[in-house]
């Protein structure tokens, strides 16, 4: 400060500790000189730069938000494109595919087969029918199917499944327990969309309790903390996620399942439905037994990929 | 009445097709492709085509058109692939009779042909 003060420059300093800067010039005036011009102090002036360090924190923050999501549109753009690239791929698929299940089914109508040969073509049958399994899944992604959205309550969207499941509950011993809140926004919803991901952790929920004496399945919709989002939380009493998967739950493929179960694209698609709702979904574990899936979707869904989401599993 | 066209660009799912209901007594011809199938129906007269929606050129819903010009009585059965349910039902309104999807469950499809025939005789 002395040396810029003595050249006769001013020059900016901040503090460190306050949103303050100076501005030192030095003075060679009678001033503050002595009589034999010896140079004796500087004068400066100090200026209250709070509003521009909180602009210029402000700024870098927008910078910082508008990086995250473009990166997460980037990310969005990429996963959409390897869902056209999955769906185009499983078309192609199921062309081979299904060439060698008719001639498989022509096989099997063949006379004088020994009980050998019939097993095998069994075999071979229930495989392909594992790699329908798996195009069919992966053909959600194709975009082909229209989306139908519209205005829907919760409440009604949660009910129908579990009329759909009522069967299954009823014949697997399940207990319930649901709590529809009685103020729910309507929520902008590919309603079909919707009720395959809440039936997907329905389904995943009567399956962790198998083979269980106290089997209960609780549903709670309410509105969620921030005004605009609905919550529906479904739980299970089951013995809940191991907590080495709980990051992994919605990979694709990920399965803790017999591969003869399920594909292990249930959750990674529901994950793909909520997001493209601009929603969230995660799981934790509950404190004394089982699992929870937690699902928000905002009451104006953006059903293109603009929405941020983020994955949450809280362990 | 049992004379079938297959339409499939793929030549194995024609000929699993064609063994299949020559099996089971139709007189059945293959084409490969939209232009092929259209000439053989002017030709031949089929009372049922079983046409895949996703071909080459043309596909299975030009197809579809030109038939329905040709004689609105074909009975077209459409064969698509699972995940197009949408588009199927589109067939319906263009005038198919009904339609199956891949991979094709051969006692069905021989269901399907039956019923039609029937509707035929009818």
């Amino acid at each position: 400060m002395r040396l810029a003060a003595k050249e006769g420059r001013g020059k900016y300093f901040e503090l460190k500790y306050l949103p303050v800067e100076l501005y030192a010039i030095g003075v060679y005036d009678g001033h503050i000189k002595a009589e034999d011009r010896k140079f004796l102090g500087t004068y400066g002036l100090a200026r209250d730069i709070t509003k521009r360090k909180r602009a210029e924190e402000q700024l870098m923050n927008t910078g910082r938000e508008l990086q995250e999501t473009r990166d997460m549109l980037v990310q969005s753009e990429k996963l959409a494109a390897i869902g056209r690239l999955t769906a185009g791929v499983a078309h192609e698929i199921l062309n081979p595919v299904n060439i060698m299940s008719m001639r498989l089914q022509l096989l099997k109508q063949t006379k004088d087969l020994s009980d050998r040969t019939r097993d095998v073509l069994n075999i071979c049958t229930n495989q392909l029918n594992r790699i329908i399994e798996i195009t069919k899944d992966l053909g959600q992604f194709s975009g082909l199917r229209k989306k139908h959205v519209a205005a829907c309550d919760m409440n009604e969207v949660v009910g129908h499944v579990l009329d759909l499941c009522a069967p299954q509950i009823k014949e697997e011993g399940i207990k319930t327990d649901i709590q529809y809140h009685p103020e729910l926004p309507l929520i902008r919803m590919d309603k079909d969309r919707i009720e395959q991901v809440i039936f997907n952790i329905i389904s995943n929920a009567a399956a962790a309790m198998a083979g269980q004496e106290n089997k209960t399945l609780s549903v709670v919709t309410n509105p969620a903390t921030s005004e605009d989002y609905v919550q529906v939380i479904i739980s299970d009493t089951g013995p809940g996620i191991d907590r080495h998967h709980l990051n992994r739950i919605f990979d694709p493929f990920f399965t803790t399942k017999d591969p003869a179960q399920g594909t292990g694209l249930g959750l990674f698609i529901s994950y793909g439905i909520i997001r493209d709702h601009g929603g969230t979904i995660w799981a934790k574990n509950d404190e004394w037994e089982g699992a929870s899936f937690f699902i928000e979707l905002p009451v104006n869904a953006k059903t293109n990929r603009e929405h941020s989401v983020e994955r949450r599993t809280e362990q | 009445m049992n004379k079938i066209l297959v339409v499939d660009d793929e030549i194995e799912a024609c000929s699993a097709l064609k063994e299949f209901l020559d099996l089971k007594g139709y007189d059945v011809d293959t084409a490969l492709d939209g232009p092929t199938a259209i000439s053989k129906i002017k030709e031949d007269q089929p009372h049922i085509v079983l046409l895949d929606m996703n071909m080459p050129v043309m596909n299975g819903t030009e197809v579809l058109k030109e038939i329905k010009k040709i004689d609105p009585n074909i009975g077209v059965i459409m064969v698509t692939v699972v995940t197009d349910h949408e588009q199927a039902k589109e067939t319906l309104k263009l005038g198919a009779y009904d339609y199956i999807t891949k991979p094709v469950d051969l006692d069905y499809l021989e269901t399907v042909v039956m019923v039609k025939i029937l509707d035929f005789l009818s």
